[in-house]
């Protein structure tokens, strides 16, 4: 059995099902471009107009992060938690498919979508004024860092399907952590961070990544401090390791199996 | 008993504890390459969870499954290969058409595309479900989702459809329908194993067992069962007021008769039942009760099973 064919038919199941569920869509795609449109509005109006397309830039990298947090912590839990109460995982345990196999396939199905809807943030941005400026070094970079991102907030949302009983329980867990971070290391600067708050920046790979893609691609200190520093990158390496493993683990162990 | 090793599925004492309670107690089963095995028990008498393990979905503490010969344990990928099942949730998509829920699990089991294309064509029209393939199976009734899941389970080269109370919810006609397509396809030569707290879901079988505080109690064809029990016919007794002292009058009848509530009428089970439908006509008409029908009817494998367990099929076990 071809294991290539089962990460095929979970990613095609999968981006079948998230691009034709309206509420996935609305979740992950519209709310950060409605966000990009609309918060310049509220908060940038007393900001001077040459600081306004680094500014949109900055808001640019954390809306496309915001895409990658809702896809793989909210809609990628919800989504095998429905599974989970159709039945799907008994059908499955009792074919000849290799769990990791099956799982890989939601994975890139969160590549997919997430490219799709960064996509979607960029072009708008830019449209809308945002400056990105990056060499093709720096993309190679940055497409090398949003696959860190992706990876460490798949193996979240692996981690709560495995744990949630239910789709509602999975979806609102993943959105409720997803605003945790948002707000705590992505949406304000980090030099804006109360003292408290910072080392737990330094511990999210999401917020570092974040911060190193924004460094790349929008310069001008606006992140508040050299966010390639050795240590920096070692913590992310190791903990999107160490958390999409786990996330595999707990996955395949709690979701595909009954007692 | 020797089985042979090409048996569709050989479990032999099966046991299973959940939370220290003993959910499966030795069961085996043994069944032939074309059988048509239909368990029937309560809600909680252990069927599913029987059914579940066979399918290697589930664990189990003791015993050995072998489908085809196949160890399910150290020989996965071979048993599961011939394991066609269909749990009793509806794991279909709504989100997808048929055709593409049933492309999904071909694209698991590898089927190259060409082939999968002509296998998912027969089985669309094998289920009647030809013209509502590229419909979402949000729009399907009961019915549909059911025969279309039957399908994914045909897709690969199942020899053995183990089904989950395939038919709870389904209307008499359409459940009937159901159950000709399962005939037909046991005829084809895929063994069934059934699970079912419906008596007519078992009455087409070749062998029923009786499960009930996860042990198969008795087992047999329809037939034997009906020997077995002793039942030749049951009364059926539609009077109004349909009240407990109704009840109490049909019992007192005779020691040996078990009196159930069914939701059109009362059914009298007893082993002999001719003679006495004069006296009962006679006795609740004295009493003041208006008959609307009274009949003799062949008894069915619920009527068996309730005269054999002193259990009735239709409620939890406590």
């Amino acid at each position: 059995m071809s294991g290539i064919s089962q990460i095929r038919a979970s990613f095609v199941r999968s981006m079948r099902i998230f691009l034709r569920d309206k509420a996935i869509i609305g979740s992950s795609i519209l709310l950060p471009v409605f966000f990009l449109v609309v918060l310049p509005l509220v908060f940038f109006q007393q900001v001077p107009a040459e600081f306004m397309p680094a500014l949109r830039g900055f808001l640019v990298v954390a809306m496309v992060t915001l895409v990658i947090m809702g896809t793989a912590m909210s809609n990628l839990p919800g989504s095998i938690a429905a599974d989970r109460n159709r039945d799907l995982y008994s059908k499955l345990s009792s074919m000849p498919v290799n769990p990791l196999h099956e799982c890989l396939g939601r994975i890139v199905t969160v590549f997919v979508f997430s490219a799709i809807g960064s996509l979607v943030v960029i072009v708008l941005g830019v449209v809308l004024g945002a400056e990105l400026a990056v060499t093709s070094i720096d993309l190679l970079l940055i497409i090398g860092l949003t696959s860190v991102i992706i990876l460490f907030a798949s193996g979240v949302g692996l981690i709560i399907a495995s744990a949630a009983k239910s789709e509602s329980a999975a979806a609102h867990v993943g959105v409720a952590i997803v605003m945790l971070i948002y707000f705590i290391g992505i949406a304000i600067p980090y030099n804006d961070l109360p003292d408290m708050l910072r080392p737990v920046v330094h511990l999210n790979p999401i917020c570092l990544g974040n911060n190193m893609i924004t460094e790349l691609a929008v310069g001008n200190g606006i992140v508040g401090y050299n966010p390639f520093n050795i240590t920096d990158v070692t913590v992310m390496l190791l903990l999107t390791t160490f958390l999409f493993i786990i996330g595999l683990h707990v996955y395949s162990r709690y979701c595909w199996r009954k007692q | 008993m020797i089985i042979s090793s090409k048996e569709a599925l050989d479990a032999q004492e099966i046991s299973k504890r959940y939370n220290g309670k003993k959910v499966l107690d030795n069961v085996s089963l043994q069944m032939g390459p074309t059988e048509f095995y239909v368990i029937m028990g309560p809600n909680g008498s252990g069927k599913s969870t029987f059914l579940s393990i066979l399918a290697g979905t589930n664990s189990f503490d003791t015993g050995v499954v072998r489908i085809l010969g196949n160890d399910l344990c150290q020989d996965k990928l071979e048993a599961r290969g011939h394991i066609g099942y269909v749990p009793q949730e509806n794991f279909c998509s709504d989100f997808l058409s048929g055709r593409e829920n049933l492309e999904f699990f071909a694209d698991l089991l590898g089927l190259p595309k060409s082939q999968a294309k002509d296998k998912i064509d027969d089985l669309l029209q094998m289920m009647g479900l030809e013209d509502e393939g590229d419909k979402s199976v949000g729009n399907y009734s009961g019915g549909m989702r059911k025969k279309l899941e039957v399908a994914t389970a045909l897709l690969g080269n199942a020899r053995i459809l183990f089904l989950d109370e395939p038919t709870t919810g389904l209307d008499p006609v359409v459940r009937k329908d159901f159950l000709s397509l399962l005939q037909e396809i046991n005829k084809r030569g895929t063994a069934i194993l059934l699970v079912t707290h419906i008596g007519e879901d078992a009455e087409m079988a070749s062998r029923v067992g009786f499960m009930l505080r996860g042990e198969i109690v008795a087992e047999g064809t329809p037939e034997e069962l009906k020997e077995i029990s002793g039942l030749k016919s049951s009364i059926v007794v539609d009077a109004t007021p349909r009240t407990e002292e109704l009840m109490l009058l049909l019992a007192s009848l005779s020691s040996d008769c078990i009196v159930i509530e069914r939701e059109e009428a009362l059914e009298l089970i007893c082993e002999e039942t001719k003679t006495m439908v004069p006296e009962i006509v006679d006795k609740i008409q004295r009493s003041g009760y208006t008959i609307h029908r009274v009949e003799t009817r062949p008894p069915s494998l619920e009527d068996i099973f309730y005269k054999l367990t002193a259990h009735p099929i239709r409620g939890e076990m406590p």
